[in-house]
């Protein structure tokens, strides 16, 4: 029922609470933070209670309506997502990289491209950052996008394209299909890792 | 074929879903925005062409029992408890949380620990230890000493464990936050299954047995010389902490995020905050001798990215050895 429907009557609201929040959560805690985003997430939750008459699901599906309010109250706190984008990038992998070739292990890969990918991901607009990460992180399509940002789908699209294109040339040194660095360019002074809880 | 967005995706599977503070707070969040909207007496409608229904309770629902039981329960605490010692309060407005005695406090705790392992959440835990400790895996059980200025491969400055169902994963970093081991159990048909991956040396190792106990990682001792976790995880270890000492409820303090109850007591377990909308806990200190640990804890629906959390997983390229004796 709230999966796309209106949420108007409580049982919808609390279906749409039970189902949605999670991954708001999520989303809300990757960009800012766990101790923000518990704040953020039940804001986004009070504010699409009290909005919750203005949803139409034939503008938009109701978790493109949630990523919205989410999204908007994020933008606020831009101070707080580059300052940690910019620890996160001051983290340091685990693993040497000589050690890590032949530990194919998707964690291990994650730890080392994660200070690469804050760096990187600090580096675009704000405008680019969310249209990626709508993308990347809420899994939303371009037109979902386009409502949640209310813009038209093709700049949706095009503003993802150029988001992407930036953030792979902050990767310049990353194989894809290797999955690891090209040879020297790979930071051998990092060798262990800090833990943000 | 892999791209960007793949990689960005990584990035964001490795953060832990909502924890129970969280449920609460959002729950307390849009019940707030209920009020307000009672107060004001607004009427909402449901658009253009539609009838608004008829106001009901917000959590009158099944869909979230647990959560929202706790949630009355505190509301119906708070109304029969005005003036509470805890808080040191005199008539506070209503919803706020008080507490009347220790004992009320305790048995509120015990009781919520012995439904933890029934309420399908899982459990996350992290301790960190003070400089010398050594945590050494075993086949059956994780070793842990402390040896202050002694040099060891084994030195671990803290433990993440995850928990749930009997299933369990534990993680041990070094002091300066480097992997030393994981180790992860998973029951099945009467027997469980132990195995442990070395980073150090880049191994791995597996036991299988039966009467293994299931949750016996790196913890700090309790009220007895030779405490380890048992069967029962972290839970059941805090609910015999409880029942060999005394304690007493001390107020309240703001700890992860969540106003929490503070309990302080004379054994092992010195300090515990619990959260008073659920009564789990939130922190809790030990000493035990000069090994003196702080866990946080967190208390997690079982969702697949948390469930993920429980599995132990071998790097590519590593080393199969035997198991230790």
């Amino acid at each position: 029922m709230a999966a796309g429907g209106r949420i108007a009557g409580p049982a919808e609201f609390e279906s749409a609470f039970q189902q949605h929040f999670p991954s708001i959560y999520l989303f809300i805690s990757r960009r800012v933070g766990t101790a923000l985003a518990e704040d953020l997430a039940a804001e986004t939750f009070a504010t699409a209670y009290r909005r919750r008459a203005s949803f139409d699901p034939e503008r938009g599906s109701l978790r493109s309506w949630l990523y919205g309010i989410a999204t908007n109250l994020v933008r606020n706190h831009w101070r707080a997502e580059q300052h940690l984008l910019a620890l996160d990038a001051r983290l340091l992998p685990e693993i040497d990289t000589s050690d890590s070739s032949d530990a194919a292990d998707q964690r291990v890969i994650a730890a080392l491209l994660a200070p690469r990918l804050a760096a990187a991901l600090g580096l675009l607009t704000r405008d680019q950052r969310d249209v990626l990460l709508l993308h990347a992180w809420a899994e939303l399509s371009h037109e979902e996008i386009a409502a949640v940002l209310e813009i038209a789908p093709g700049t949706a699209r095009s503003r993802l394209s150029r988001a992407r294109a930036a953030l792979r040339e902050q990767l310049g040194d990353f194989d894809f299909d290797l999955w690891m660095f090209d040879g020297p360019k790979a930071d051998p002074a990092r060798g262990r890792q800090q833990h943000r809880d | 074929m892999t791209d960007e967005i793949e990689v960005l995706r990584l990035f964001r599977d490795d953060m832990p879903g909502p924890s129970t503070d969280a449920w609460t707070r959002a729950r307390s969040a849009i019940a707030v925005a209920r009020a307000e909207e009672e107060r004001a007496g607004q009427q909402y409608s449901r658009g253009p062409g539609r009838q608004g229904p008829a106001r009901r309770k917000l959590f009158s629902m099944a869909a979230g029992v647990t959560m929202a039981a706790a949630v009355a329960a505190a509301g119906l605490l708070a109304a029969l408890l005005p003036n509470s010692p805890v808080t040191g309060g005199h008539g506070r407005a209503a919803g706020v949380q008080q507490i009347r005695t220790t004992a009320y406090v305790i048995t509120r705790v015990e009781h919520a620990l012995s439904l933890s392992g029934s309420n399908n959440e899982l459990g996350y835990a992290r301790t960190v230890y003070p400089p010398g400790t050594i945590a050494e895996p075993a086949a059956n059980v994780v070793h842990v000493l402390l040896e202050p200025g002694a040099s060891s491969p084994w030195s671990v400055g803290s433990t993440v464990r995850w928990s749930y169902q009997g299933r369990m994963s534990l993680s041990a970093f070094s002091p300066t936050g480097q992997r030393v081991f994981a180790r992860g159990i998973t029951p099945g048909h009467g027997k469980q299954t132990t195995v442990v991956v070395i980073y150090r040396d880049a191994t791995w190792w597996r036991a299988a047995g039966g009467a293994v106990p299931e949750q016996n990682e790196p913890a700090p001792p309790g009220c007895g010389p030779d405490v380890t976790i048992g069967p029962g995880g972290w839970p059941a270890f805090i609910r015999e902490e409880l029942s060999c000492g005394e304690y007493a409820a001390d107020g309240r303090q703001r700890v992860d995020g969540v106003d929490a109850i503070k309990i302080t007591g004379d054994k092992g377990l010195d300090t515990l905050w619990v959260d008073p909308a659920t009564y789990l806990p939130v922190r809790a200190i030990f000493t035990f001798g000069r090994l003196r640990t702080q866990t946080g804890f967190r208390w997690l629906p079982p969702t697949p990215a948390n469930l993920a959390r429980l599995s132990v997983r071998v790097p590519a390229g590593f080393r199969q050895v035997p198991p230790p004796p």
